[in-house]
Parts: C-alpha cells; sequence; structure tokens
C-alpha cells in the first residue's frame, strides 16, 4: 500500500523567553492510502501540532513531510496550498464555519478555491450534505444549526474536493456524548464510502479502536 | 479573482451578527460619503462663484476683447463696422462711460460707472441682456432714461419713473461739475451685489462727443488671441484680451478654487483612513475564517485581495452614495444651509444661556451661513463631470492605498496560531 501521508524523523522546537522547548521529538509515521490511522495522547502533547505539520500549516524545526509523495517541507505558500486544496481535508474540534455563509457555501468553499464553477460545485456540495443528513438545512447559516449539525457540515466540506486524506483534530471534543457518536460514526462512514485516508487527533480510545493503527503521542515521542 | 470577490462582498454586505463589523463598515461609507458631499459642496460653489464672476466679466467689465485706449466716435463706429464682421464675433459695440455719484433729495450713491450705451443695446447684445435681469419696468433706454440697479434703487429709494441726478467731473480741463437729471426706466440686478451697486447704464444720444470704448464678444472667449492677431491691423484701435484684463482676478480665484479643493481633500483622505481602520478590524474579527480558508488552500496572495477588496468596495459605496447626496445638496444648498444654520444656533442660544450663568454679558453672535449683504445674491454652483470624475478615481486609488496594510496583515496571519483547540 503507498503512502499518502508520510513523516520522517519530523521535531518541532518552540522557544518562549529565550527557553527551547522540544514539542515534538524525531517523530515518523506513515498513513496509506484508504488507511485510518489515530493518534492519542494527553492535552498538549502536540497531537495538534503534529497534524499541523503534516499538512503544511506549520514548519518543522527538522525532518520532512511526504504528501502524496511530494516533500511540502521543500514547498513555498503557493505549492502547499495547493496540495491543502486538493489533497487534504480538515475537520477540527471546532466546527470553524464562515458565519457569512449558509450550510451549502461552506461546503461549497474548497471547490470554488479551486474553481468558481457554481452550478458544478454545488451539486457535488448538495449530494455530500444530503449524504450527511443535512439535506434540509442547505440554506441555514451556522448560527442557526446545533453543534452536531455545523460538524457534519465541517465533515461535508472536508470531503468536497474528494481530498487523498481527511486530517480530524479532535472532531468530536465539542460535542455531548450522544452527537460525539453520531459525527464519528458519520466521519467514519464518509471516508470508508470516499475511499480516504483518515488521521484521526482524540483523546478516547475507544474511537481510537475503531482506526487502523493507534499511535500513542507521549512526551513528544510517537509510540 | 472570482472567489475573492465572492468572498469579499459576502464580508462588506453579510456581516452576518458581527456588530463590530457593521458598526466599522457603516461608520467607514457614512464617513467618506460626507467628505463627499463636503468636497461637492465646497468644489461646486468655489467653481459657481468663479464662473460667475468670470461671466459677468466677459458680459459686463472686460468683454472678451476691448480697445486699449479711449477713441472718439467716429472711430468706435468704424472700428465696430469691421470687428462686427470677423470671424466668430457673437457681437461687437461701443460705449462711453463716466464716474459719478447718483443722487435725489436725500441719498446718493458712492462713486458708480454709469455707462452710456446705444439706446438698444440690450436688444442687440444678448449676452449683456442675460445677465442684467431685469425685476421691474423696461430696457428699452432712450435719451435721458437711465437703468439702475436694484441696490441703487433701495438706497435712493427710487421705483421705475422715479427721478435722479448723476454728478459727475466735467469735460476734461474744466474744472467744474456736471448735474444732469435722469429718470428711470428699469431696475435690474446682476446677482453680483458689488457690481450692482457700481454701474447704471443711461441711453446716450448718437455722435455725442467723448470717450468710447470699442468692445467685442465672441463665440468662443479661447480664440480671443488668434482674433486679435488677425484683425488688430485692420481696426484704428489697439486691441486687449479678457485674459491680459483678467489675469490677476482669474488666477487668484483659481488658486483660492485649487486651496480649497486641497483642504477638502485632505478631509475626504481622513475620511479614507478609516478604511484601513475598518479593514483592520475585519482582519482581526476573521483570523479564524482566514485560518480556515488558508488550510482549504486559499493562497496567502488570495487572501490579501479579499481583504483588499472589502476596502474598495467601502470607498465605492461611500463614493456612491457621496457623490447623490453631494449632488443633492449642492442643488438645494441654500435650504440646506438654512436648516444646518437653524440647527447651529439652537446649540449657539443653548450655550449662550450657559455662558450667560457664568459670565456678565454673554453675548454669542448667531450664526447667518448667507447674509442678504453678501456678495452674491445666491449661491452659484457648478460642477463639471471632470470634478466627479477626478473625485471618483482619487477616492477609489485611495481607497486600494488603505486596505494595503491591513491586507498584507490579513495575509501574514498563520494558521497554526488561530486554529487551536480549547
Amino acid at each position: 500500500m503507498s503512502n499518502i501521508l508520510q513523516a520522517v524523523s519530523i521535531s518541532k522546537n518552540f522557544y518562549s523567553t529565550g527557553e527551547k522547548l522540544e514539542i515534538l521529538k524525531d517523530i515518523s509515521l506513515s498513513v496509506g492510502k484508504g488507511e485510518s490511522v489515530s493518534i492519542v495522547g494527553e492535552s498538549g502533547s502536540g497531537k495538534s501540532t503534529l497534524l499541523h505539520l503534516m499538512s503544511g500549516l506549520d514548519n518543522v524545526t527538522s525532518g520532512k513531510v511526504f504528501v502524496n509523495g511530494n516533500e511540502i517541507t521543500l514547498m513555498n505558500e503557493s505549492s502547499l496550498s495547493e496540495i491543502r486544496n486538493s489533497v487534504i481535508g480538515f475537520v477540527f474540534q471546532s466546527h470553524y464555519l464562515l458565519p457569512e455563509f449558509t450550510a451549502l457555501e461552506n461546503v461549497m468553499v474548497p471547490a470554488l478555491i479551486k474553481k468558481f464553477e457554481m452550478q458544478t460545485v454545488e451539486k457535488d456540495a448538495l449530494q455530500l450534505l444530503s449524504d450527511v443528513g443535512l439535506s434540509h438545512r442547505i440554506k441555514h447559516y451556522p448560527d442557526e444549526m446545533s453543534g452536531g449539525e455545523r460538524q457534519r457540515v465541517a465533515i461535508a466540506r472536508s470531503l468536497i474536493n474528494k481530498p487523498g486524506v481527511i486530517l480530524a483534530d479532535e472532531p468530536t471534543g465539542n460535542l455531548d456524548n450522544n452527537n460525539a457518536d453520531k459525527v464519528i460514526d458519520l466521519l467514519f462512514d464518509m471516508v470508508r464510502k470516499y475511499g480516504t485516508s483518515l488521521v484521526l487527533v482524540t483523546h478516547s480510545g475507544q474511537i481510537a479502536a475503531r482506526t487502523d493503527k493507534v499511535y500513542q503521542l507521549v512526551c513528544g515521542t510517537l509510540k | 479573482m472570482r472567489f475573492e470577490n465572492y468572498l469579499a462582498l459576502k464580508f462588506v454586505v453579510n456581516p452576518r451578527k458581527n456588530r463590530d463589523l457593521k458598526s466599522s463598515s457603516v461608520l467607514v461609507v457614512l464617513s467618506i460619503s460626507l467628505a463627499v458631499i463636503f468636497y461637492l459642496s465646497a468644489v461646486g460653489i468655489m467653481n459657481g462663484y468663479i464662473d460667475g464672476v468670470m461671466k459677468l466679466a466677459h458680459e459686463i467689465r472686460t468683454f472678451h476683447i476691448q480697445s486699449g485706449y479711449p477713441v472718439s466716435y467716429d472711430t468706435a463706429v468704424r472700428s465696430v463696422s469691421v470687428l462686427s464682421k470677423g470671424d466668430g464675433v457673437r457681437y461687437a459695440g461701443f460705449y462711453r462711460e463716466t464716474n459719478g455719484v447718483l443722487s435725489n433729495a436725500k441719498n446718493s450713491t458712492g462713486l458708480s460707472m454709469l455707462r452710456f450705451v446705444e439706446n438698444d443695446i440690450f436688444s442687440k447684445d444678448a449676452g449683456l441682456s442675460r445677465v442684467i435681469r431685469l425685476l421691474s419696468g423696461t430696457k428699452d433706454l432712450t435719451a435721458g432714461s437711465i437703468l439702475i440697479s436694484e441696490r441703487t434703487a433701495r438706497k435712493l429709494k427710487l421705483s421705475v419713473n422715479g427721478e435722479l441726478m448723476l454728478i459727475s467731473a466735467g469735460k476734461s480741463g474744466s474744472d467744474k461739475f456736471e448735474v444732469n437729471g435722469y429718470r428711470v426706466c428699469g431696475i435690474f440686478t446682476t446677482g453680483f451685489a458689488e457690481l450692482d451697486e457700481q454701474i447704471a447704464y443711461i441711453g446716450d444720444v448718437p455722435g455725442t462727443d467723448g470717450d468710447y470704448t470699442v468692445y467685442v464678444k465672441l463665440d468662443d472667449y479661447y480664440k480671443t488671441r488668434n482674433f486679435i492677431n488677425k484683425y488688430e491691423q485692420l481696426v484704428p484701435v489697439i486691441l486687449r484680451g479678457w485674459e491680459e484684463l483678467n489675469y490677476n482676478e482669474y488666477t487668484a480665484l483659481k488658486f483660492q478654487r485649487n486651496i480649497i479643493v486641497l483642504i477638502v481633500m485632505l478631509v475626504l483622505i481622513a475620511a479614507l483612513l478609516n478604511i484601513l481602520n475598518a479593514v483592520l478590524i475585519t482582519v482581526h474579527e476573521k483570523k479564524i475564517d482566514v485560518g480556515v480558508l488558508k488550510s482549504c488552500g486559499v493562497t496567502p496572495f488570495r487572501i490579501g485581495m479579499v481583504f483588499l477588496l472589502k476596502g474598495v468596495y467601502l470607498g465605492l459605496i461611500g463614493i456612491i452614495i457621496g457623490i447623490g447626496a453631494g449632488l443633492l445638496v449642492m442643488y438645494n444648498l441654500e435650504i440646506v444651509l438654512k436648516i444646518l444654520s437653524g440647527v447651529i444656533n439652537v446649540f449657539v442660544f443653548v450655550i449662550n444661556m450657559i455662558a450667560a450663568l457664568f459670565i456678565d454679558g454673554a453675548d454669542m453672535d448667531y450664526i447667518e451661513f448667507f447674509s442678504s449683504d453678501f456678495y452674491l445674491d445666491k449661491l452659484y454652483t457648478g460642477i463639471s463631470i471632470k470634478d466627479i470624475l477626478f473625485l471618483s478615481i482619487f477616492t477609489f486609488m485611495f481607497s486600494i492605498a488603505a486596505s494595503v496594510v491591513p491586507a498584507v496583515k490579513g495575509a501574514l496571519i498563520k494558521p497554526c496560531e488561530v486554529l487551536k483547540n480549547e
């Protein structure tokens, strides 16, 4: 199985009042195409930072990251944006939907960034919203929807460009148990349906157990 | 660019439930609109004033061309017969002028220019007839009749058919005054108080001895130089153009206008600087959205363009509203000024009352924006497409300039710093 995502010996240091903080140390991991991987660890262990490094949202201190075989650590911002747009989908802990846009428009955004063809994109977005069970909410704004519904819209948004991998950063962190279960079920259903890889950051061992591989991040090191 | 435009319009038109964004945008549009209204009013008044002054100069004072020194009646008649056949001549004529004081039994005017003109001058010189607006009586002069201004009539307490005396210096070489009686045939106004007080028209007897001035009015007064070059050799008088005769006044008026334009442009720039503030607020409020958009694949350049476009749209909305409202205000300036002075005087009254509590004899002047003793009888305004184009392009360019800094700031937002878990 070829890798959609690969990190080779990556490290990340921060400097605070002149003091070096080693957040991630010599981490290597790979995610195969269609594979689901979870990263578990305590709060502040660097799970989100790892996701940011693997998607090029942040720069590594050392090491290399490959997305779909391309080394993103060498790329400029423009090429990185293209990779993020076409290969990676994000689901964050907060829904992070744009408040001025309806559910439908929010789902359309990543596709419109790639190509501004309203009608084609709208068709795909409607299908995705139907897949996540929100056909009746397409014209609603984020502030008119519940937390679970917003997160379902965010999942639909992450899939609109048919990405190779979805990076989900504690996607149920802000939801109650009932909604969390529904959203996680939906996320797994969707990645299975669309054949997308999944990197899931979570606190929950129960959720992590549903993925093909589980990594544990302890003191900046992956186990 | 279409995506950036789509986002910018969403940020401008639908700042959903974000009061900071809504109020900052409304404030920017309002301040730009007010500055544009101020600009149009100030420039419009100055343009109208210059146009009015120059129009009167062209029709009454110096004309487009006039003879450089006084000539005899015969020379004037010969010159006019040649010049009136010249290319592009609207009217050529002559008059003689004397300085004197108009008086009735009780009152008298200051020193006035009394023009002895052909009796049918107002039917022949349409331009003069247009600026000498008749209020009562007739413009048909006869020997012994005089056309005076409303101000002169008021000062002398005269109406049509009233009688007055002209006291003027005697013929050259004589140390005696001449006193002649005239009957008022009509009362006029030019709209310019100062000029009204200075001038009166008297019906002349053809062939009277005296010093005559020959004058010419052209269809296009910018062709005076060519006309003088072509015809000066054909007439026994020296010809002078309006640019030469009005140069100082015209230049001074233009200078005043330019200074006022500069001042109102500074006000406009101050208003446009609000764009910088509004777009900075947007960048601050939209930090997380920028992070999300970058995670979705929007490049920093495109993020910058979104904020730049927002600034430009705010500027454009401001100028569209401002120009519409500004033109409306300009064409109803007197009503607007009346209302404005009423409102301000309420404040003056209140301040006066408060001041009277603490200071003995405190007395403030009420503000009269437009006094009947002012130079003009009304506020003349004039705005050209060129002025509006200049204003639009300037506002547009400055909107872009004011949005650059916040746009760059927005473009440089790092997603990893704003997309943090709670």
